[in-house]
Formats: structure tokens, sequence, C-alpha cells
């Protein structure tokens, strides 16, 4: 099958980077290995910093920029703008808060930042709310609300403002927890009976607090009513605190843009990893799919690169070295490195490796010669930036994605600052 | 990216992906999800006293493999576990019975409205349920002709997309063969419009249903003899066409799972669903694409085992290409009937309650026909929503005129094509 892009990888910039290919009017396919919403907070990092700035510095020879200052900022802006969209248009809104006056409390407690939340988040913030009600489910396993409350009043007391949050664990009668993940536990949010039940339970503990946590579990594909109901019937806002693995506003995050792409025509083949390509002339002709009884080609006019950095197997770690394993990129890489114990929490020269792209995302070497001219690389795939120190990470995968995507649509009008 | 050696439940991080989109743990917490009964239960040692018969809930849809981001394989680590299970124990004399679904055919198709009738028997329904654990619901009755006598008043081959070279083995599977006939029948009729030899050598059953019920030494019978007839014809240049997707499954991947050997990758790397080769014929322009208008407003449901071969294209794009044809396509869901499982007494309410889902989305179509390659989907989409469910080689022969069958004597329009029929 031909495309006219293909995006190999289905975290956060190759879908991105599909809705940008898709919003100007190209056919495109996602192929990924595997799915990995569940891995993300659904919150949305710009970093530490001005998202413009290259805010660390170089550490890696060969790989001085920082992939927001290689986007540019009218990337930045027009990914997020793109983004914001979508996801409205999926019925599963985000909203712009302030770094600066907004902390989320985290399931063990710590104060988060975040620039662009999900509409179950807004009401979160630390910083605004004056009585805090944590609440906990017995049986399920992986959120403890008196543990959060009272890290979270450590930290605010650490801040110089008093402790708000108090921890509630209460039980629902008739069903039992102690086999739910998280996505289970939204599943049972979704039965009006469930629900019913646990705001009975909770309004009567409720008096006296501004504002009710739950953690990130209030359904699936129903997360605006059942928030709603539980606000009308508790007579108070209530909130999502971001939960451990499977993460439910990950999952709904991506399954909202998948479904957005998937009504503007992007097909998607999902397990099946590609495994090889073929290239010549600086081009990349087709991938092979790793589909049963013999590989499975597709080829496209331009290919996205977003198989993700190490922990997403789009990079591989060897003792020696660290390598791009379908097209064999060259990847900008720190010397062997030793940790000491004066450094240990200084950073990780690692977290920075990752492929040398010019300011059109095609991949480089480094010298600057373009390995592949139609193959644009995004998110953790590149180099030059730490997104966990910077925490970053989602800010440039929307601003990656969305400039290969609109170059593999045809516009080139946003490269390069 | 790499071929992982090693123990395969190592690179499970336990991230709980597989659970979140299994069907039978959506259904009932009481399946304690793939990544319990796959990668769990794999690590215990070989002969555990707590390898248990929850891996018995799984429905092999196979969806946790596709969506798991680190390559592991929980439903094949859970035919593993299922085989050492019933090694260890044996199997039950119900689950001998659906793993040999020729045996049972070849007693029954010489008599079939006799057994067709007896099936649908209440007292038969109440014995089978009582004596050997099957669920009182309707079985698939009995094609009453053969595919091979269907198949002889085939019209003659043509080259409706120019002239070609191309020879398949139609591998028919039970379903066809034995139920519905005239998938066969459409199937091959279709390629040969297109010019295509088609051979239908001896075959046997897959063996599917023989490794979801944890009877190995069965599907290496049964895989050894049909490697060893599709692997010589390979060997002469034919390709593989099978219209069910379990059976392209078995072919293209478990054979070469359970038995590796050189004919097993021989077979896997030339087998293609039907629908798959008939859209590689469309994209090198040798598929005729002059349809007859064929007014029917269908919903399309991609079987599980067709979305775990990696198919790109098949019958759901051709089926776009048929001028009258209106379709829509489901969303992902399993229809919960898995082969045999939802013929089982203790898992019927279960495998209606995994289908659920699809079943409203059938509803809520309203479209008065499903289309799917899966006989068992058929067979599970009819009995919960009452809607007719066809194979879509059904209505693709429709738009080029060769179904209906015009009503005539058999064999006296036979073999105008005067392919192989050796057996």
């Amino acid at each position: 099958m031909k495309y006219d892009v293909v995006v190999i990888g289905m975290g956060l910039s190759g879908l991105v980077a599909a809705l940008a290919a898709a919003s100007a009017g190209r056919e495109c396919l996602v192929v990924a290995k595997g799915c990995s919403g569940h891995y993300h907070s659904g919150i949305i990092d710009l970093g530490t910093g001005d998202p413009l700035v290259d805010n660390n510095g170089p550490v890696i020879p060969g790989q001085p920029v920082h992939p927001y200052r290689l986007a540019g900022a009218m990337a930045v802006q027009g990914g997020l703008e793109l983004f914001c969209r979508a996801v409205r248009e999926s019925g599963y809104p985000y909203t712009r808060v302030d770094r600066g006056s907004y902390r989320l409390p985290t399931a063990i407690g710590t104060l988060r930042q975040g620039e662009v939340v999900p509409f179950t988040m807004e009401n979160g913030n630390l910083l605004s709310v004056a009585r805090l009600l944590v609440v906990g489910f017995e049986g399920y396993g992986d959120f403890f609300p008196g543990y959060v409350a009272g890290n979270v009043n450590r930290r605010l007391n650490l801040l110089g403002l008093g402790g708000i949050a108090k921890g509630v664990m209460v039980r629902v009668a008739g069903t039992d927890l102690s086999r739910c993940n998280a996505y289970d536990l939204a599943t049972h949010f979704e039965r009006d009976e469930f629900r019913r039940t646990v705001a009975r339970e909770v309004s009567v503990k409720v008096k006296g607090f501004d504002a009710v946590g739950f953690p990130a579990v209030l359904g699936f594909r129903q997360a605006g009513e059942v928030l709603g109901e539980l606000r009308e019937l508790l007579g108070a806002p209530v909130f999502e605190i971001p939960t451990f693995l499977p993460s439910v506003p990950g999952m709904r995050l991506f399954n909202a843009l998948k479904d957005y792409l998937a009504g503007h025509g992007v097909k998607f083949m999902t397990g099946f990893g590609v495994i090889s390509a073929q290239t010549r002339n600086q081009r990349c002709e087709a991938v092979w799919l790793d589909t049963p009884g013999r590989p499975g080609r597709v080829s496209a006019d331009t290919y996205i690169l977003a198989t993700g950095g190490i922990v997403g197997g789009g990079l591989e770690v060897t003792p020696e070295s660290i390598k791009e394993p379908l097209f064999g990129l060259p990847v900008a890489q720190p010397p062997a490195y030793r940790r000491t114990v004066e450094q240990w929490l200084a950073g990780q020269p690692y977290a920075r490796s990752g492929l040398m792209v010019n300011e059109l995302l095609q991949p480089v070497d480094k010298d600057g010669r373009v390995c592949l001219e139609n193959v644009y690389v995004t998110g953790r795939n590149l180099g030059g930036y730490d997104p966990f120190a910077d925490r970053c990470g989602s800010g440039v995968a929307i601003a990656t994605g969305y400039l290969a995507g609109s170059l593999a649509g045809g516009g080139a009008s946003h490269a390069g600052t | 990216m790499q071929e992982r050696s090693g123990f395969p439940a190592d690179p499970c991080l336990k991230c709980t992906l597989c659970d979140v989109y299994c069907p039978v743990r959506k259904a009932t917490f009481r399946f304690p999800g793939p990544k319990y009964v796959g990668p769990g239960l794999a690590r215990l040692p070989e002969k555990s006293r707590l390898l248990d018969h929850t891996a018995g809930w799984c429905t092999g849809c196979q969806v946790c493999e596709r969506v798991c981001p680190s390559g592991v394989k929980p439903a094949h680590l859970v035919l593993r576990a299922r085989g050492r299970l019933v090694e260890q124990k044996g199997p039950t004399p119900r689950d001998w019975l659906l793993s040999h679904p020729d045996w049972l055919a070849r007693a029954a198709a010489p008599v079939s409205p006799v057994v067709n009738w007896l099936l649908r028997a209440p007292v038969t329904v109440a014995l089978l349920g009582a004596i050997a654990g099957i669920a009182r619901r309707p079985l698939p009755a009995y094609g009453g002709r053969s595919y091979r006598s269907v198949f002889h008043r085939r019209p003659a081959r043509g080259a409706a997309g120019g002239e070609t070279e191309r020879k398949v083995v139609l591998y028919v599977g039970c379903y066809a063969r034995y139920h519905r006939p005239e998938i066969a029948w459409a199937t091959g009729a279709i390629l040969e419009r297109n010019g295509v030899r088609v051979a239908i050598p001896p075959q046997v059953c897959c063996g599917v249903p023989a490794l979801t019920n944890g009877l190995v030494k069965t599907v290496r019978k049964y895989a050894r003899f049909n490697l060893r007839v599709l692997g010589a014809y390979v060997g002469r240049g034919y390709d593989v066409v099978t219209p069910c997707p379990s059976c392209g499954l078995s072919l293209k991947q478990e054979y070469r799972e359970f038995f590796p050997s050189a004919e097993a990758d021989l077979v896997a790397a030339h087998t293609c669903d039907a629908g798959e080769y008939l859209m590689s014929l469309y994209s090198e322009g040798q598929l005729g694409t002059s349809f007859n208008t064929v007014s029917r407003e269908v919903a399309y449901h991609a079987p599980c085992h067709l979305r775990a071969q990696g198919v790109p294209a098949g019958f759901s794009d051709l089926l776009r290409m048929v001028p009258g044809v209106k379709i829509d396509i489901l969303p992902e869901h399993c229809c919960g009937l898995s082969g045999t499982y939802g013929f089982k007494k203790e898992k019927y309410e279960l495998s209606l309650a995994i289908g659920r889902e699809l079943f409203q989305a059938v509803r809520s179509t309203g479209k008065g026909t499903v289309i799917t390659e899966c006989g068992p989907c058929q067979v599970q989409i009819q009995h919960g929503t009452g809607v007719d469910a066809l194979h879509p080689a059904i209505v693709l022969a429709e738009a080029y005129g060769l179904w209906p069958l015009p009503e005539q004597h058999p064999g006296s329009d036979a073999v105008k094509g005067g392919e192989q029929f050796a057996e």
C-alpha cells in the first residue's frame, strides 16, 4: 500500500505529526509496535524555563541545539493550537494553566507543575484551594489518600504555606476493588450505582472542604459526565490526581487523538513494529512491518520517525554505544561516563543523547550532511534535551511532531527561527 | 525492534496495558487477565501445581499482543500454559471433540439433513448440554453439498484484470468446507474470474480449535499433513489463499511458533488472506473492477484473527469499490465466540457478555447485514443480534455477477476451468 505519509510510532509526537499531516490533506498511516498512552500522565509539560530558550545549554558534542530552538516558536504555538483543537473536538478538552501559580498533587503527594492540563485536573490547583479532601478507595491498592495528604501538607509547609489536605479512605459496599487497576476502577465509575455509592460515602465527609481530589479514575469514555455528576452530588469542585500505571488520563488523551485522526481518515496499524527500511540515494523507499508470515511492506512519499528514545525502543543501548536500530542513523551520545557521588543528582547525560537533525528535522551526520531527505525525526528520537530534568517531553513531542507533520504535508513555512 | 532472546516473559514490565484491552476482563473481573495468565503463569516451573484453569478463560483474540509496547506475547504464553495443563491432565472428552471439527463433520456431512434436524431438536440440545457440556445455543448447520461438488459448477476461468501467471491453493477451512460451502465457491470463482489458477488439494483442519483447547499433539498432526501438501504446492510456485482468518493466522504464525521448520516458514511466507490476496492483485492492476451494482447496506466487522495478521488492506477495501454497497466499519471488538469457546456450557454466558459491545455497535448502525470474514464471528453476530452475517466473498461474487448461482443440475456445467483436483 502506498501512502503520502507513514508515521512510525504512536507516542505523542507521532500522533501530533499525523494530526498535522492529515490537516494538510495528506493520506496518512500510523504504524506502531504497541500502545503507550497508559505511560502518560495526561499533563502536557512545556518545560522548566521559557520553552523557546535553550535552557540548559549543550552537553553532548555534535548536538548543540535544543529541539525547541530547532522547531521554533511558531511550531510550539502551532502545535499546541492544533493539539488543543483536536482534543476539544474529540470531547476531551484541555486548558492552559499558568506555570507559576499551578500546583497539582500527585499520587505520592508531590506538587506537580504543568502548562496544559485536561479539564479533569483544572480544579486541582493547590495554590487556590483552602481545604482539600483527598479520597481513596478501600481495596484499591495503588492510591493512599492519607499518604498523599500528608506529603502535600509537608511540601506546602516547606513553601511556607499551611497544610490544607486531609485524606479519607471510603468503602464502596457491594464492589470488591482488591483486584482493580486504575482502568478497572474507571469503568466502575461509569456505572450509575457505583458512582452514587461513592458520592454518598464522600458527601458525609466533605463538609468544610472546598475541593475534592480523587485518583484519576473518574470514568473512561464518560469522564465529563462522571465529574459533572460528582460535583453536583458533593457540592464541591472535583478533580483528578494522576496515578500509577495504567494511567487513565494518558489513555483518554491518546484515545481522543486517535478518534480524531480516525475521523479524519488516518489509518492505524498497531501491533507490528517496523523491522527494516529500504533506502536509496538518501531516500527511504519503503519500510517493512513485523507481520505474521512475512514482513508487510508499506511505502510513502514521506516518513516520520517517532519511535521514541531509549525507553520506547527507538534508541538501543549496547555496552559500547547507543544506536538507532531502524535506519542506522548517527546518534549524538556522551563519551564513556562514570557517575560520582558528588554529581549524582546533576542530570544524566544519556538523557540528552539522540538523533542529530537540521532545522527541517531531517537526520544529519555530525558534519551536518542530510542522511535521509524524506525522513523527519520527532520527539524522543531527538537529542539535545533532557525531558526529565527540563520537564519538556510533551512540549517537544508536540512542537516537533507538528513541524514534521506540516513539512510532510507540504508546508515548510514554520521551519527554523 | 530486535529479535528478543531468552525467556519470553522477561520483557514484561507489568504495565497492565494488556489487561486494559482484554475483552474477557472487560466482561468479567473473575478473569485475572493476560498479564497473569500469560507472562505470570509462564514464570511457574514446568510442573507447578499452581498452574490453573484460569488460562482457559482467554479467548485467544490476541489483542494483548498487538497493544503490548514491550513485545510480550501473552496469548501465546496462554496457549503454552494450556498445553502444559492438558499434557498433565489430559483433555476432557468435550474439548477433544471440539478440537476435531473435521472428524465430526466427516461423519455428519453425508447425512447432513438428518444431522441438522437433530441439531435443531430441543432434546438433542439438552442431551449435548447434559452429557457433553455443550451450551444450549443453535449449532451451525452442516452444508448440504460438499464444497467440491459446488466448486465444480463454477464458470470458466476469465481474465477480468488481464493475463496473469498466478496460481493458488485454496485452503478452504472447516467452516466453509463443512458449513458454508458457498464461501469456498465464491472465493475460488472470484480468483478464477481474475485469471488465477485455483487448486484445491487435500487438506485437514488448520488446528486452531485444538490449539485453543490445549491439544498441542493434535495440532502437530494436522500441521504435519497441511505443511507437507501446501509446502509441495508452494515449491511449485503456488501461493496459499484462505477465506478464513483463523486458518490464515495458523498457517502464517502458529505453525511457525509451535513447530518451527523451514517448511513452516516457506508456507507462512506464501499464505494470504483471500482479501489480502485480491488487494495485492488490485495494487498490481490485475484485478477486474467492472462490478455490477449491488444494493446492500452493510456493517463490516474485522475479525480478531485478521487484525492479528496485520493485513494492510483486504475485503473491506474491495467492497468500497463496488457501486451500490454502503459500508460502515464497526469499531474494534471481539465477538466472544472464539471458535469453540462460546459453545462450551460454562462459557456461553460470558461469551455473549464479551460480544455485547459488538452487538450494540451492530444494532446502532441499523444495517441489515454484517460482513465479516470469520465464520464463528458470523455465527455469534447472528445469534447475538439476529442480524444476518455474510462472508465478504459472497458480496464480491455478487458484484462480479457470479452469485447467486443459477439453479442447474449439478454437473451440467461442470469444470470448465479444468483445474487440478488431485486427492
